[in-house]
């Protein structure tokens, strides 16, 4: 009976997929694709009882920030793939089910929610007690890397092995897959944001010029590059000196760039090497003929794949959107509930 | 651009108050420019402070030190960055309101010989522009709010590190501005709810700083002497110009000043040329009846509980057993021109 109806109140339900990123929360709507790309940025207000009061979410907390005086503070809620404040990740949740689902309906959405691999019983049980609070009838959860390949396409309910590395904003997670399970995953605290970071350090120590992590990003993406590539580019970056305290213009290239990202790149490619390693021979044999897949905004990053291809000596792919993978494979899961239930991690 | 106030605050993490103040000073202070010393903070504050440089562009100053160089060196650092005529150092647990800035910049430029002003503190954060209210003298400005004129920072240098950073570095200051011919001062018509910066480090290490800026202090400046001066009876106060003058100067120095008056000679006495408004010198009024009987009381207590404080008798009889108003003159006019102090113009 349970079955009918749940059959029933899907027909009529706006079930929803959300990839809770640490730069990016996107939000896959079921029948019209993703919906929502927006940061996973809160502003909050912090009061005189030292309570915090929460502005905006998302796009509108980023464009708050550093326009309205007071005492107003941008928190991300997900750190290095973490959650770091709960109650702020259900305020968030709470804000994209609301922008997203359709209230008109009196039925309540299915949730798909993806979360990092290393994540805790306790963590788990508090991402599905938020969901639930803010408005899902059921709530799944979906392992990144997990989702990560099902969006790539990877046949990952068969016995052969896939590999996925999903390099996010704050976490790379590199992950064996095999009969719709994780037979190895490691996951290292390096991501998009780590190389920004390591972008405004270089610049900082070689020019004493002091930038922001957008302009950070956007040199990333421009003149970053993993390996070299054909010619040397390069731009302008405006930024503050550090010495005289005033705004100052400097012109860096791509192979500086290259340089400032050697540490974090090798990072990751330090966690692919050490999963290869501990996968057993079996499934090994199959990455070997089938190759490696890079997923999240970090597989971006010019010739990363050549990089890899170089240190590992396997085919690697990008996939087709890698930006949208993990959102789009946990909506994937949405339209097939028995992958879905397959997949889930339980709590 | 040229601005009338450079605002100086160092900054070494704390995100939150660093951009509760930020942003409070870029909304009350259309006419300063803001110069942030970052001491090596974190990514987090760093971010903040970037947004507020990006924000401000060139009203904004962004300067970082190579390492965590403490308050005095980087406040230091910030006033030799500065070009305007008054250099205004604010920490960050500041926070403005429109129109703070103007009463005390109005104090600096109708009185050329105050060197250092500080806002009345514990108030409601209302400035009181417009209405009369004195200037009071005071021994010692506060790194918390204070302004500094220019034209003082280029004759005798900075703060000095070596100093404890807190009350001796700052009396120090001011007994330096005082050799170099300006006061320090307290105005009355700006009233701003802040608190000192918070001293770091274990009690002992904040204990043996205190000691260490004491000693320091004893060594170039001498010790500070308590005085207490009687004026009873009519025509007390009249033609003390002169020993007036020295008491103001004897504040100044750091010396502590007790008068104790009947009610017309403590009127004069207010309404004198010198003002005699220092937070050194405290003016008790006798009571009208048996005024000669309370006095002598007054001064037996102050016999018992203070025994450095030296009693300046005024009349000349010698009962009181202290130095007369002659000898007070001399030795604060020999403390003015006696003791060394190193480092002007630095």
């Amino acid at each position: 009976m349970l079955k009918i109806f749940d059959y029933l109140f899907g027909m009529f339900s706006n079930d929803l997929a959300i990839d809770l990123g640490t730069a990016n929360t996107l939000v896959y709507l079921k029948g019209k694709g993703v919906v929502i790309r927006e940061p996973s940025v809160v502003a909050v207000q912090k009061m005189n009882n030292g309570q915090q009061k929460v502005l905006a979410v998302g796009m509108e907390a980023k464009k708050m920030l550093g326009r309205t005086p007071g005492n107003i503070t941008a928190i991300r809620p997900m750190k290095d793939g973490v959650i770091a404040d709960f109650d702020i990740t259900e305020e968030m949740l709470r804000y994209f089910i609301h922008k997203v689902h359709n209230r008109k309906t009196l039925v309540r959405p299915r949730i798909v929610i993806c979360v990092p691999s290393g994540i805790t019983q306790v963590e788990k049980r508090a991402v599905k007690e938020s969901a639930e609070s803010a408005g899902a009838r059921e709530v799944y959860l979906i392992e990144e890397p997990m989702a990560a390949a099902i969006g790539a396409g990877l046949p990952i309910t068969e016995a052969s092995g896939n590999m996925i590395v999903d390099i996010g904003g704050g976490t790379t997670e590199v992950a064996v897959i095999s009969l719709a399970g994780i037979v190895y995953t490691k996951s290292v605290r390096v991501g998009g944001d780590k190389m920004d970071e390591a972008i405004v350090q270089y610049i900082k120590r070689k020019y004493n010029l002091l930038i922001g992590d957008q302009k950070a990003e956007a040199i990333k993406i421009e003149l970053g590059e993993a390996y070299p590539g054909n010619g040397v580019r390069s731009m302008e970056v405006k930024g503050r000196d550090l010495v005289s305290g005033i705004p100052k213009t400097h012109e860096i290239n791509s192979d500086e760039i290259r340089d400032a990202l050697s540490e974090p790149v090798n990072a990751i490619v330090d966690a692919v090497k050490i999963c290869l390693e501990r996968t057993p021979p079996e499934l090994a044999a199959d990455i070997v003929d089938k190759g490696i897949f890079l997923a999240g905004g970090g597989a971006l990053l010019r010739n990363l794949d050549i990089l890899l291809r170089e240190e590992t000596g396997l085919p690697v792919f990008i996939a087709e959107d890698p930006l949208s993978c993990v959102v789009l494979g946990s909506g994937k899961s949405l339209d097939e509930l028995n992958l879905l239930r397959s997949v889930a991690v339980s709590s | 651009m040229e601005y009338s106030v450079d605002i100086v605050i160092p900054v070494w993490n704390r995100p939150v108050e660093v951009r509760s103040c930020l942003a409070s000073l870029a909304c009350s202070s259309p006419n300063a420019r803001i110069i942030m010393v970052n001491c090596c903070s974190e990514r987090e504050t760093e971010r903040i402070l970037d947004e507020f440089a990006e924000l401000l562009d060139d009203r904004a100053m962004l300067v970082s030190t190579q390492r965590n160089v403490g308050r005095v060196a980087a406040i230091n650092h910030g006033l030799s960055l500065a070009s305007a005529p008054l250099v205004l150092l604010v920490h960050d647990g500041v926070v403005a309101f429109p129109g703070w800035l103007e009463p005390m910049v109005d104090a600096m430029g109708t009185n050329p010989d105050i060197g250092l002003l500080i806002p009345a503190k514990n108030g409601k954060g209302k400035s009181t522009h417009g209405m009369r209210r004195a200037l009071l003298e005071t021994d010692h400005g506060s790194l918390g709010v204070m302004m500094v004129r220019r034209e003082l920072y280029a004759s005798i240098g900075g703060f000095d590190a070596d100093m404890d950073g807190d009350l001796w570095c700052l009396r120090d200051y001011s007994r330096r501005a005082e050799r170099a011919g300006f006061r320090t001062a307290r105005t009355e018509s700006c009233r701003l709810d802040y608190a000192e910066p918070q001293q770091l480090g274990s009690l002992q290490r904040q204990e043996e700083r205190l000691r260490r800026g004491a000693q320091l202090y004893l060594e170039r400046w001498g010790e500070q002497r308590s005085y207490c001066f009687l004026f009873l009876g009519e025509g007390a106060a009249d033609g003390a110009d002169d020993l007036l003058r020295s008491v103001m100067t004897a504040a100044r120095q750091g010396s502590r000043i007790l008068i104790l008056a009947d009610k017309k000679n403590a009127v004069k006495l207010v309404c004198h040329e010198s003002s005699l408004l220092h937070d050194g010198i405290v003016i008790e009024t006798l009571p009208p009846i048996f005024t000669a009987r309370a006095a002598r009381r007054r001064l037996e207590m102050l016999r018992a509980s203070s025994h450095d404080m030296v009693m300046v008798d005024l009349s000349g009889s010698g009962d009181t057993g202290g130095a007369s108003p002659h000898e007070f003159i001399a030795a604060t006019e020999s403390r003015r021109q006696r003791h060394y102090f190193p480092g002007e113009g630095g």
